[in-house]
């Protein structure tokens, strides 16, 4: 069954709701261009503004590391979300740092904590929650901090991280929502192309079985009117084996047989007498209800 | 005058014996026979027979893809002959422009009348 390997991919990417792999690459190259841009942006404002200190240069260096690994192929894949992220974070405290504290600088974080999102991933997402939340716990717990001069007194401060965290709970909250919710949806759609794909297939396959087996009697019966038995016995013989084949192929597909598979609605009807319409052909015609179908108009 | 038949079927076997019940009487000639669609469609119009016999489940193309590419030539009138139920493909059919349909396994004498309606119909 050819279809088969159609329907079981779709079943599969409908079941996992994930991104697909190029989707996920693109967002992936978006976060670490960002997260490298504004590692550059720290690495200029650094030297604007003279900063020479340990503390910075670590943090570049670390998010340039953390951004590498990101980008190599060597890394498994589940790891590559995380190293971006992680990257993105630092480089966005190397930015603070750099710009000495400056509040402007600190909406980084909430850039980075939006940015994530487009991953679908809830790891690196608590990831960047996490790191904002504690980072902006130390404001609030010591007031004005050694690297943030520039953040003005202690209750100054704390408003400060106050919005900054508030603002960016709440805007990656609400994109992290409107992703699953848009993923809720391509779910729901994909699921339905897989009952669509579920059905079409079926109806081939029906299609397929009745069309085998009608065709085989057909020749067996008009084998018998001009007398060939053997060719009769043969086309019944390879009727037979045709249907097995198909048969056993969809059994196998659907994964063979299970209890009331095999239940029927009724007895077996080979008869004539049995009302089926199917089988009130009579052999030579005469008494035969068949007709074709009418002559299209015009023709 | 004999009508001229072209017999389009993809099981060889059918082929053998409906041409030896066809051509049973003088009334029909069996030109030429064809396994799939394109040779079908090649043949209709090479030798432009009077009725082509078509079945609808054929390797290339099917037998509707067929009706379609004659539809609008006025080479032959078309009889399908197939294992489908009526209910499931006459419709279709018919609007593709086949003269009758006619199930596999009917009688030979139904098909025969509709050949030679159609022959004289078109």
């Amino acid at each position: 069954m050819r279809e088969a390997g159609t329907v079981a991919a779709v079943r599969q990417s409908a079941s996992t709701g994930t991104l697909s792999v190029e989707a996920w690459r693109r967002r992936h190259a978006i976060v670490v261009l960002s997260a490298l841009a504004v590692l550059a942006g720290a690495g200029g404002v650094g030297m604007l503004n003279q900063i020479t200190s340990t503390q910075l240069g670590a943090n570049v260096l670390a998010a340039a590391l953390f951004l590498i690994l990101a980008g190599s192929d060597r890394v498994k894949p589940e790891l590559k979300a995380l190293l971006a992220t992680a990257g993105a974070l630092v480089a966005s405290t190397a930015f603070v740092v750099s710009a000495e504290g400056a509040r402007p600088a600190h909406l980084v974080f909430l850039f980075v904590s939006v940015l994530v999102t487009v991953y679908r991933d809830l790891v690196a997402y608590a990831l960047v929650s996490l790191y904002v939340l504690l980072l902006y716990a130390l404001v609030l717990v010591a007031g004005e901090i050694a690297v943030l001069p520039q953040m003005g007194d202690a209750d100054s401060a704390r408003r400060w991280a106050l919005l900054v965290v508030g603002t960016s709970f709440a805007v990656s909250a609400t994109t992290m929502l409107s992703w699953w919710l848009d993923a809720s949806g391509h779910r729901d759609r994909e699921a339905l192309q897989v009952a669509l794909a579920e059905a079409a297939l079926r109806e081939r396959q029906a299609v397929q079985i009745h069309d085998q087996v009608v065709q085989g009697l057909a020749v067996a019966k008009y084998a018998l009117e001009s007398d060939d038995v053997a060719m009769a016995a043969g086309a019944i013989d390879t009727t037979l084996a045709s249907a097995r084949v198909l048969i056993g192929g969809l059994l196998a597909f659907e994964g063979g047989v299970v209890p009331d598979t095999l239940l029927r609605d009724g007895p077996a009807v080979l008869s004539t007498d049995a009302g089926s319409p199917s089988t009130t052909h009579g052999a030579d015609g005469a008494d035969s209800p068949e007709q074709p179908s009418p002559p299209r108009e015009g023709a | 005058m004999s009508v001229r038949v072209l017999l389009a079927d993809d099981t060889e076997e059918l082929r053998v014996v409906l041409r030896r019940l066809l051509t049973r009487d003088a009334a029909i000639e069996i030109v030429a026979e064809s396994g799939d669609g394109p040779s079908t469609v090649a043949l209709a119009r090479a030798l432009r027979p009077d009725v082509v016999v078509l079945d609808l489940s054929m390797p290339g193309a099917d037998g509707l893809t067929v009706l379609t590419q004659l539809k609008d030539d006025p080479c032959c009138a078309v009889v399908v002959l197939s294992g489908l139920p009526r209910e499931y493909a006459e419709k279709s059919c018919l609007e593709q422009g086949a003269y009758a349909y006619v199930e596999k396994g009917s009688s030979i004498m139904l098909l025969k009348d509709a050949i030679v309606a159609a022959a004289s119909g078109r």
